[in-house]
């Protein structure tokens, strides 16, 4: 596998995610050098692209690529967007390497469902903060009328949808006006409640939807999506303690708090609609996590987990 | 040397170990990778941040993959094992 060619794309990749990384970790010491690096393994992945039929070899090269670019922009304040995009090329190689049985570093199996489970952590439930995932609840409650608009794209009625589920499974005491209740049952189920969350992760980054239907999700001037988008991020927190997986516990979440607050900062009034009221609920999350940040000064997954855990009210 | 008493070492072991490094050396199958025409310059900085890499910053999961295989694939200047374990 190794004995082949050299793909300086994949070298830039690699000195640009860990150059991001450092950054992170010790300041913004080489600015530029991250992103420099970034943009020539973009350019070289295009071109890699280019040359087909693919080769095992660079196939793998080029996964490996595509994948420390999804990494790199866990690191970037402005990354959700290219994270969510570089995912979806990953999984989209991954694919092509599937079908065309091309082996070597990575494994190509598709992942098992059962998985799952050993993310799972439905015995944390009882240290979900109640109050907050109500005004969850209501919150998105509020936004019904806005997302039930002919205008609304489908996509974002859907991870709409699953929000709403997610949250709907974990809250003991509902309260809802506008949104229909789809949930039968009213025992709260935390597994389900992480399930939704982790589908609507597979239907940003698979190919379920179309890429001019994801852009228009991701658009920072679209803002009913950046409102949805928003609770969506926050939930991802608060729900920490029921999907936390084992080996991301090290991952350092202060861009994904950035992630929110851009998010946040792209949300205006308009004449029609106060948009602003209706990310409140995703705000007063962002600050709790900001604190958190700022406390901890390198926040890790781990460290998030613990805290949220230890104290519920935080 | 230190009180006086002089190293030996047996000359049969020196032998083997010499034969079975030579024979090992001569039938592995060695990378065989094409230098570029214009090989990349890489700054110290590089290797500060390729080394951050290997240690640091890399994938959570397929950990041996990210640490071995992908740096390998990535340049024949920089995979050396005297890099990797710099």
């Amino acid at each position: 596998m190794t004995d082949c060619y050299q793909y300086q794309y994949l070298m830039h990749a690699i000195l640009a995610s860990a150059g991001a990384h450092a950054n992170l970790l010790y300041g913004n010491t080489e600015p530029g050098t991250a992103v420099r690096h970034r943009q020539n393994a973009i350019q070289g992945l295009n071109e890699a692209l280019a040359r087909w039929p693919l080769q095992a070899d660079e196939a793998h090269a080029m996964l490996a690529t595509s994948y420390l670019l999804a990494f790199q922009s866990h690191f970037m304040p402005d990354g959700f967007a290219d994270y969510i995009l570089s995912m979806r090329g990953s999984f989209q190689l991954k694919d092509v390497l599937r079908a065309q049985q091309l082996r070597g570093v990575f494994e190509l199996e598709l992942e098992d469902p059962g998985q799952l489970t050993v993310y799972l952590r439905p015995q944390n439930f009882h240290v979900l903060n109640q109050k907050l995932l109500g005004d969850a609840l209501l919150s998105l409650d509020a936004i019904f009328p806005m997302v039930d608009s002919p205008s609304t794209h489908d996509i974002e009625k859907a991870i709409y949808q699953k929000l709403v589920e997610a949250v709907r499974y974990v809250v003991l005491v509902p309260r809802m006006h506008n949104i229909p209740d789809t949930v039968e049952t009213q025992t709260p189920d935390p597994v389900q409640a992480a399930a939704e969350i982790c589908k609507i992760d597979c239907l940003l980054q698979s190919q379920e939807w179309p890429q001019k239907e994801v852009i228009h999700l991701l658009s920072p001037s679209n803002t009913l999506s950046q409102v949805i988008m928003s609770h969506y991020a926050a939930l991802r927190f608060v729900l920490t303690p029921l999907c936390a997986p084992e080996l991301g516990m090290g991952t350092h979440v202060k861009a994904m708090v950035e992630w929110c607050e851009i998010m946040l900062g792209n949300v205006k009034d308009d004449g029609q609609i106060r948009w602003t009221d209706h990310v409140q609920w995703p705000a007063r999350v962002t600050r709790a996590m900001r604190r958190c940040v700022n406390e901890n000064q390198h926040l890790t997954l781990g460290e998030l987990f613990d805290t949220l855990v230890e104290d519920p009210q935080y | 040397m230190k009180k006086g008493i002089r190293c030996e070492y047996p000359t049969i072991f020196n032998q083997k170990q010499h034969d079975r490094i030579v024979s090992e050396v001569l039938n592995a199958r060695r990378p065989q990778m094409p230098l570029s025409p214009n090989p990349t310059e890489y700054t110290a900085n590089d290797m500060r941040l390729f080394h951050h890499f290997i240690t640091a910053a890399h994938l959570p999961v397929y950990e041996s993959a990210w640490i071995r295989d992908v740096p390998a694939m990535s340049s024949e200047v920089l995979h050396t094992p005297g890099v990797l374990s710099a």
